[in-house]
């Protein structure tokens, strides 16, 4: 039994790694490895020509640093704004607090991708269009964020809150010297799913860049303009490139992640 | 005492401005839009009242994209389960090799929608793709319906594997001990624990799984985008990509909006019947 279970996980396993396996094997695949037939799972030589036909590629860096650019401070604005909400939710009493709370909650049932059209209307109008406010202007609000983040601050003892406001502490002296190091360790799984969220997000950035210069680079990659030629090689070394750093992100953050997970906390 | 009362409200001010502005404001105009006629700016040009529903309900190819959307979740949702159950059970264990299991299946997680697509697409080229080629196989993966599908249905369980898998484990690993080593203590088989005490018990992540799974296949749109562009002979547009399709192909604001409203409706229906399940398994 134990040893079937073995083998059975292997073969899960090696299916699992097979796309990322072959993603690499072929990225060094040389024009010819590709018209092969059956195809070929190693390239006959190593050959870095598609690396580097990416990194010549016009727009490759562009994309690159456009979804660098627009992650970071996508991921930055929708954490500091679920930040204060949650602290206000978990802090604060006020009129109204259940439904205001229930109407930041109630948008994860409201499906974004039907959203679409207005929404582009709505950009179109703001004249943001090709730019990264326009890019990152769905995603600043993260409803599971804000619920997360309140949940978590729910936790932390009333009694240091109200003895800080006892000691003349104001909010931004509790959140800075207290609240934010306490929620330190949450915060850094939150931003790290936020970022690979946004840098990943396809449909939306595609809208609402034209310019090839505005392009974020999950969008660009389908455009690069290789594929027709069958040749699948840069687009092969271009998803490498941008699935490394991420796994070694993944890789370093795993414990913490499952840790959240473990807690309850949907990494949605 | 009058500063206090403001500040929370400034504090969500920000997170309730984008809700109204991204969320509701889109949601209601794309409802009311749905009952008008729609320039192609955008603009709500006369109240036409149900005659975009008339059109899209005379529409042959709104049909053929619920039906083809159906067809999908039909195919994805117990495979998927299927596949994340698999996967669990064989990694429930902790040992080197789980552990090694726990990184890979997560690292889907890692790769973007569009590149996913991308390299599937390549993996699963007819002619000379390297999946046919393994299998030894000529399979038609884009110019027959059938296999076509089932090329979607791989992205769409290569996509959401990472999630689900971790939840499932998460939920697994955290199960009260007392019921199945009761169980053991009377002589049950491990296939006997496993089923009539372990999965009961998992239920509710189980069906929080399976309601993101149908919510998925639902509103599968981008995969579909990079991968088959709704070919061959649109058997696989679903009703989302038609949604697309109509708006920013064919300019056809009107139809999009009344097609989203009909896809809100039925979103709302599987959201009802999730919690009314919810609901019974609690008083359970």
């Amino acid at each position: 039994m134990k040893k079937l279970i073995n083998v059975l996980l292997i073969a899960m396993i090696l299916i699992m790694v097979f796309p990322f396996f072959y993603a690499i094997s072929a990225s060094f695949f040389s024009a010819a490895d590709f018209t092969t037939y059956p195809a070929k799972i190693l390239p006959s030589k190593l050959n870095f020509s598609n690396y580097l036909k990416v990194f010549n590629h016009k727009y490759f860096t562009t994309y690159l640093v456009n979804s660098i650019i627009t992650g970071f401070s996508g991921t930055l604005l929708r954490l500091i704004i679920a930040f204060l909400s949650s602290y206000a939710f978990s802090h604060y009493k006020f009129k109204g607090k259940d439904f205001l709370f229930s109407i930041l909650v109630l948008t994860l049932f409201i499906p974004s991708d039907l959203l679409l059209v207005e929404n582009y209307i709505t950009i179109q109008r703001l004249k943001l269009t090709d730019t990264y406010l326009g890019i990152i202007s769905t995603s600043l609000l993260g409803a599971s964020q804000i619920f997360i983040l309140r949940q978590f601050m729910l936790t932390i003892p009333k009694d240091i809150f109200e003895s800080a406001l006892l000691d003349g502490a104001s909010d931004r002296k509790y959140i800075f010297s207290i609240l934010l190091p306490l929620s330190k360790a949450i915060l850094v799984t939150l931003s790290l799913q936020s970022f690979v969220n946004i840098f990943n997000s396809y449909l939306w950035p595609l809208l609402v860049t034209n310019k090839p210069k505005m392009r974020t680079v999950q969008v660009g990659i389908t455009m690069l303009g290789f594929s027709e030629s069958l040749s699948y090689g840069p687009t092969l070394a271009a998803i490498i490139l941008l699935f490394i750093p991420f796994t070694i992100l993944f890789i370093i953050f795993k414990k913490s992640i499952l840790k959240a997970l473990e807690r309850g906390y949907l990494y949605i | 005492m009058r500063k206090k009362i403001v500040k929370p409200y400034l504090y969500i001010l920000p997170a309730l401005l984008l809700a109204i502005v991204f969320v509701y404001y889109p949601f209601i105009r794309s409802v009311i839009s749905s009952f008008f006629n729609i320039s192609i700016k955008g603009k709500l040009n006369s109240f036409c009242a149900i005659a975009n529903y008339k059109d899209l309900f005379t529409d042959e190819v709104f049909y053929l994209s619920l039906k083809n959307t159906f067809i999908f979740m039909v195919m994805f949702v117990p495979l998927n389960t299927l596949f994340v159950i698999t996967l669990v059970v064989l990694t429930r264990r902790k040992n080197r090799l789980s552990k090694v299991a726990e990184t890979v299946f997560m690292l889907p997680m890692t790769i973007g929608l569009s590149s996913a697509a991308l390299l599937f697409k390549f993996m699963f080229n007819e002619t000379n793709g390297v999946i046919n080629s393994l299998l030894h196989l000529d399979i038609l993966w884009s110019s027959k319906a059938l296999p076509a599908r089932f090329s979607l249905v791989f992205l769409g369980i290569f996509l959401d594997i990472s999630i689900d898998y971790l939840l499932l484990l998460s939920a697994y690993r955290n199960l009260d001990k007392s019921p199945i080593e009761a169980s053991m203590v009377d002589g049950c088989t491990p296939f006997q624990v496993f089923l009539y005490i372990k999965l009961p018990l998992l239920l509710p992540t189980l069906s929080f799984i399976v309601f993101i799974a149908i919510k998925d296949a639902l509103l599968i749109c981008a995969p579909i985008m990079v991968m088959t562009e709704g070919g061959p002979a649109r058997s696989t547009q679903t009703i989302v990509y038609y949604y697309y399709l109509s708006a920013f192909k064919n300019s056809a604001f009107s139809k999009a909006a009344a097609i989203s409203t009909c896809v809100f409706i039925i979103a709302a229906i599987i959201l009802t019947i999730y919690k009314r399940f919810e609901k019974m398994r609690i008083t359970y």
